[in-house]
């Protein structure tokens, strides 16, 4: 069975502080730490695209994982390409050398791309008998954010994340889940003319509605229980929302991991930069739920089974 | 405390607002109260869930305060 097998990030490393916005924009340093959850922002260099944030995850993951050869999919999660035209997979295939045989392929997802992707992937891995995929999200949104806008200059940081997906008899393996969209309400998150435009509003209404419910169907299709679920990754799109979706959702707080305080949110690479942490310590501790939402308004919740070498079930 | 007043204010207190909903004065504006933008808008999500109704962006206007609440409610729901 296909599963996630290991995980690394690139995070830029330089850093915006929101702390020195607070006069500008008439707010509070603790709502900026209690209620955004953002301290500072991680930002990339100007020239840097994409393509070039996933080569830089993609040496982390050499550093961490001994075989890299033979990959038989390159998949890139973004909906800001290099340019229009090629697909980013392809450039990063490129740069990465991989063997022709690989399949490059894009999608075009924002918060709810990494849960989405990973079922796409091992999908499309199953059914086409490849062994090793790697899976990137990819998304920065510093270049396409208003400077005078609040809503959105205090959350966005940029990264990129890749995660191995390969043939294996251990680690994460999905289990049940839950997708969906509000296609009508699409212009609360859009960019337009280079620039990210959001109702703050509209977005958390959305998420605050949907992510209990969806996290309500999993648990449903899984035949599990809250209790059973040990940790729950939901895309950080500010303290506030993560808050308001683990109140709602009667979530235990210390089963939710909270961690954008020093990069902001990074969109499609939110879960995996949590997950990249927790993969190894997950050890025996069963299941795991992550959920991601925004854009589209788009959502994809996701119950997975920690398989590991000591767990011989 | 009326039944109408009482109801909102189990709703303000849903959204898990740092301010304690019992001293919140009916008439100033919340924003006036120490409720900051972010909790402002949880306020309304629940008051929309509760209400089954929905507040768009120019009713948001006609909403700062505990009065402008009961009296919008009111009329949505008539």
């Amino acid at each position: 069975m296909i599963k996630i097998t290991q995980i690394a990030s690139y995070i830029p490393e330089k850093r915006d502080s929101n702390i020195s916005l607070c006069d500008r924009f008439g707010v509070t340093e603790d709502f900026i730490l209690n209620k955004v959850g953002v301290h500072k922002r991680a930002i990339k260099n100007p020239s840097s695209k994409s393509s070039d944030l996933c080569v830089l995850a993609y040496n982390n993951l050499k550093i961490k994982t001994q075989d890299l050869s033979n990959i038989d999919c390159c998949v890139v999660v973004t909906q800001n390409p290099d340019q229009p035209i090629p697909h980013v997979s392809a450039i990063v295939h490129g740069h990465l050398e991989l063997d022709e045989d690989c399949a490059c392929f894009d999608i075009s997802l924002g918060c709810s791309g990494y849960v989405y992707a990973l079922n796409i992937v091992s999908s499309f891995m199953s059914a086409n008998s490849l062994k090793k995929g790697l899976l990137f999200t990819s998304d920065q949104y510093s270049p396409i954010i208003d400077p005078d806008d609040k809503s959105t200059l205090l959350i966005f940081g940029d990264a990129a994340a890749v995660t191995l997906l390969e043939e294996s008899d251990y680690g994460l393996q999905p289990i049940a889940h839950d997708f969906g969209s509000r296609g009508k309400a699409w212009s609360s998150l859009h960019c337009q003319d280079n620039q990210l435009h959001m109702n703050g509003r509209e977005v958390f209404n959305f998420s605050a509605s949907t992510i209990p419910k969806s996290i309500s169907k999993v648990l449903e299709k899984s035949r599990l229980s809250i209790n059973e679920i040990s940790k729950w990754y939901l895309h950080q799109g500010s303290k506030y929302i993560v808050d308001a979706i683990t109140s709602r959702s009667n979530l235990d707080p210390s089963k939710v991991p909270f961690k954008m305080l020093e990069y902001g949110n990074t969109v499609s690479s939110s879960i995996p930069l949590l997950l990249e942490e927790d993969l190894k310590a997950l050890g025996n501790e069963g299941y795991i739920c992550m959920s991601g939402f925004g854009v589209g308004l788009s959502w994809a919740t996701s119950i997975y089974k920690m398989k590991n070498e000591g767990d011989k079930k | 405390m009326n039944h109408d007043y009482k109801r909102l204010l189990n709703t303000i207190r849903k959204a898990k607002i740092a301010v304690d909903v019992e001293k919140l004065d009916q008439v100033t504006p919340l924003r006036d109260q120490g409720i900051d933008s972010l909790d402002l808008t949880g306020i309304l999500f629940e008051i929309e869930e509760e209400y089954g109704i929905k507040i768009s962006e120019e009713e948001v206007e006609q909403v700062q305060s505990i009065e402008d609440i009961l009296n919008f409610i009111q009329v949505k729901a008539e």
